[in-house]
């Protein structure tokens, strides 16, 4: 069927907003970052040139990238081990009551201001809170340079966790109880059934769980800001610094084009994950 | 005398304030094939569940072999189960399935693959071993999930609505087969259905619950010929229900005098209940009487429906008014058609007086 | 053949649940402790920031708050900020939620992933895009927020309406347009109230999404426009003290009444959908 002209007059303001203020805009920094920076000057001189993102390369920078994905890639881990146990239990739970609070405390998380959330890490975890002892436990003295990296993590995982588990749930949802009952009447004890069954039937889940979660921590902002003191800083910092600091848009802009890349190949992989959970051939 | 292979007393669980099972009782034989029957919302899924291990007992006993199962967590009961759809593990094959619960055992990989293949000869899957579940088909994953139970050697079977998931025709050659294999293995066995076919065909007795309680129990044709209750007589069969009250008359017989103005003599109840009635099944009447037949009413037949090998003659009673349904074979020869008048007969042993529940 | 299960794994079994209770008290634990903390000292009644417990309860911090102008003022800004973003958001997404939701029409699943593609961009780059293509100064910062803020929400709200109206069967406006109802009518009167609830979540994702932005903002804002998270942002970098702690406390509170706003109007069930087997 063609656009009617209804379609169009209730599709025309949105794409006008994305239009004027994303394609046109991802147009104009892809361009910028190709050109050359002259300092002093705010925004580029002349000519073109590759240097924008072959700086990117130099180990000062590079590491802005190791210790973004690093982290990155650590929350995400842990995430997923913290949130599915949650998560399993808020699906089969039988216990209206159970499943209401878990819900409604996962969704109030969700909707508390994420500035809100970093302070009481701070105030909690923090030189002068109420478990700094807990630096002390892993090794890692409080007013240490290493902590700040402790305290993103922990930040972090405030951030991810409430949406990992509500994901999570949809996906134990799926899993039909009756599995794991036939797993223990045949013998097997709680423990063997989530590893023999649940586990491997939760995997597409998991792993898209982990995905999101990924992207999430790579392109978040506020957490390093904040809690890295500026010791811990992500790409993203990278990012505003470049813009705010030095007006150096050309390297900016490189910087946001990397992590467009990055950003569409992690969708790229959901997707795939995605479609091969919806195909139904995942155990053929 | 070896104990029964499994035994309920006075079971109890409740959701909420509604008492899904409510008092039930029941006792297997070992080796015995028994059938759990009744409508849906019975509670007869839950006391499967219930003897499983997978839902907390309130009261009551519960034991298998004499043992009393209650405080066993459901890996260490032992009982075999097949799930009404089959909860066969998609991520295994055939093999891995059937092997799960030897596994959980530590049996040797020798042991195991023999026995695997023994199961697989009974349930007649052979050759099928590295498919997935997916690839099979209801009745193939029906078998395998039968022989996953089955592999663990069992002290109970249990078998949730096994044939329920299937269509007609291949529930029919299916219900024929498993009694077969039931047989075969001569393990306990509880079987759940609402189906009354299935119940008949494949059990040694029948058990009909109702409402959280067992209400009777017995053999197929023991249910039929003497229900108990009103609910026994309707659940299994057709049956005609009269309101009313029995007089006595003499020690074996009786007259049972129907609101509705009728009379029957019928047989003295077993039951001691307060509020009975009377069933009389359809086929059990008949259109010309014959010489037992001391119950005789007059009717007049108003429609005839084709059946092929059956008719059935609806008729109305010239004392009541009420129409009365009786089916008779296409070939009897007191058929009768549309208008004529005939004389409804029915004997005393088939009048049963039931308590009214 | 043996074929018992041996005894052993009964006290393993106990053991293992043991194990995974204890860990999820902990998970809840950690995600709770930390708010409960900063509650209690938002109440604290001493100047500076010392051990916890506090040893006596005030509310000097949340005076401290509503005497502070640059709160007051990026309060302020938020709320508008954040309200006119909803309104927006709302009406162009869930507008083309409804175009997307109709039927298969040329080009739809482009169209949908254009309207959803915003949330796959880091909302740093949005707010670099938006502040480098705007740094001639046209719009005033103001604008420019409401700009930045509309482009990230957009993407929730269109979801939101589509997967509420998605579950509308098509069967309802069918049977109205038999009554005698013109297709727009039968929208109005039958599937607008049913798609209620997407729209209802996807503003109110909205809203909260531009309350609490600082990526995007940062990038926007201008000496005399400032967002309250930029304010809190630049004082918590700063120093610590325990307004931050009141105005947490707050937004705690703001949180617990969205969610129970958010059960009446939709149902804290329905956000999470149920699975295919439930029980």
């Amino acid at each position: 069927m063609r656009m009617s002209a209804a379609h169009r007059a209730l599709v025309a303001p949105g794409l006008l907003i994305l239009a004027g203020l994303v394609v046109a805009p991802i147009t104009l920094m892809s361009i910028e970052s190709l050109r050359r920076f002259v300092g002093g000057r705010v925004g580029a001189a002349g000519g073109w040139t590759l240097n924008n993102y072959t700086d990117l390369i130099a180990p000062a920078y590079a590491f802005y990238f190791w210790d973004t994905f690093r982290i990155g890639f650590l929350v995400s881990a842990v995430t997923v081990a913290l949130s599915a146990p949650l998560a399993w239990q808020a699906a089969r739970t039988q216990i209206h009551l159970v499943r209401l609070s878990i819900f409604g405390l996962l969704i109030s998380l969700l909707f508390l201001s994420l500035i809100a959330k970093l302070y009481a890490i701070q105030m909690t975890w923090g030189p002068t809170g109420l478990l700094a002892v807990f630096g002390t436990l892993i090794g890692v003295p409080v007013r240490s340079p290493g902590y700040a990296e402790v305290q993103v993590f922990i930040g972090l995982l405030h951030f991810v966790l409430p949406l990992a588990t509500l994901m999570l749930i949809g996906t134990f949802q799926n899993i039909s109880p009756r599995l794991e009952e036939a797993a223990s009447s045949l013998g097997a004890p709680r423990w063997r059934v989530a590893l023999n069954v649940t586990l491997p039937l939760a995997v597409p889940g998991l792993l898209s769980t982990f995905l999101l979660v990924f992207a999430m921590c790579i392109s978040n902002f506020v957490v390093p800001l904040i809690l890295g003191r500026g010791i811990v800083l992500f790409t993203t910092n990278l990012m505003y610094t470049r813009f705010s600091d030095v007006a150096n848009y050309p390297s900016g802009a490189a910087i946001g084009v990397i992590m467009l890349v990055l950003a569409g190949g992690l969708v790229y992989a959901m997707a795939f994950v995605a479609r091969w959970m919806a195909s139904g051939e995942t155990w053929r | 005398m070896r104990p029964p292979g499994l035994e309920l007393a006075g079971v109890v669980k409740r959701f909420g304030s509604h008492p899904a099972v409510d008092g039930a009782s029941l006792c297997v034989q070992r080796g015995e094939i028994v059938t759990l029957l009744g409508p849906s919302g019975c509670g007869k899924t839950t006391t499967l569940r219930l003897i499983a291990g997978f839902e907390k007992l309130e009261a009551g006993r519960i034991t298998v072999s004499g043992a009393d199962i209650v405080k066993l967590p459901p890996f260490r009961r032992d009982i075999g189960l097949v799930f009404q759809d089959y909860a066969l593990f998609p991520h295994m094959t055939v093999a891995q399935n059937i092997d799960y619960g030897m596994r959980q055992r530590g049996v040797a990989r020798m042991d195991r693959e023999k026995r695997r293949l023994d199961l697989l000869r009974l349930v007649r899957l052979d050759g099928l071993e590295e498919r997935r579940p997916a690839a099979l088909s209801g009745g193939q994953q029906q078998r395998v999930a039968l022989a996953r139970a089955l592999a663990i050697v069992p002290r109970l079977l249990l078998l949730d609505e096994p044939l329920s998931n299937l269509d007609a025709k291949l529930r029919e050659a299916l219900r024929v087969e498993l009694r077969e294999i039931l047989r075969t293995v001569g393990t306990t066995t509880l079987v759940v259905t609402h189906d009354q076919v299935e119940a008949i065909g494949i059990a040694d007795r029948i058990a009909l619950m109702n409402r959280g309680r067992i209400v009777q129990i017995g053999t197929a044709r023991e249910i039929y010929e003497e229900p108990t209750t009103r609910f026994v007589a309707e659940f299994v069969g057709q049956s005609l229900w009269f309101t009313g009250r029995f007089e006595p008359d003499g020690d074996r017989q009786g007259r049972f005098f129907a609101d509705d103005g009728l009379v029957f003599i019928a047989e003295r109840p077993i039951t001691s209940a307060h509020r009975c009635g009377l069933s009389v099944r359809p086929e059990h009447i008949h259109l010309a009487p014959r010489p037992d037949d001391v119950n005789r009413f007059a009717a007049v037949v108003e429609r005839v429906h084709f059946f092929g090998a059956e008719l059935v003659l609806h008729c109305r009673l010239d004392s009541t008014g009420r129409m009365i349904a009786v089916p008779i074979r296409s070939d009897d020869p007191t058929t009768a058609g549309p208008g004529d008048r005939v004389e409804l007969g029915v004997s005393s042993a088939r009048c049963r007086v039931v308590a009214d529940e | 053949m043996k074929l018992a299960i041996s005894g052993w794994r009964i006290f393993e079994d106990h053991a293992a649940g043991v194990i995974f209770r204890l860990l999820l008290a902990a998970t809840i634990a950690f995600l709770v402790l930390p708010i409960i903390v900063s509650i209690i000292l938002s109440f604290d009644n001493r100047e500076f920031i010392g051990t916890f417990p506090p040893p006596k309860f005030s509310l000097r911090w949340y005076r401290a708050f509503v005497d502070n102008p640059s709160y007051l003022d990026g309060l302020v800004v938020s709320l508008r900020l954040a309200l006119l973003t909803a309104v927006i958001s709302t009406a162009a997404g869930a507008g083309a939620a409804i175009a997307l939701a109709d039927a298969q029409w040329r080009g739809r699943d482009l169209v949908e992933m254009l309207f959803l593609s915003p949330k796959f961009v880091p909302t740093v780059v949005i707010g670099f895009l938006l502040g480098f293509a705007t740094a001639i100064h046209v719009f005033d910062a103001f604008t420019r927020l409401v700009m930045g803020h509309v482009v990230i929400t957009i993407p929730f709200t269109v979801r939101a309406t589509l997967a509420s109206l998605v579950g509308i069967p098509r069967s309802l406006s069918e049977a109205a347009v038999s009554l005698g109802a013109t297709p727009w009518r039968a929208f109005l009167d039958v599937t607008l109230p049913l798609a209620r609830t997407g729209i209802i979540a996807g503003a109110l994702m909205a809203f909260v999404l531009s309350f609490d932005e600082v990526a995007v903002s940062i990038f926007l804002t201008d000496a005399y426009t400032q967002t309250l998270p930029i304010a809190l942002v630049a004082e918590m970098r700063a120093n610590l003290n325990l307004t931050v702690a009141a105005i947490s406390t707050v937004f705690a509170a703001m949180a617990v009444v969205i969610v129970f706003f958010l059960d009446r109007a939709v149902g804290l069930d329905n956000v999470i959908g149920r699975g295919m087997y439930r029980g």
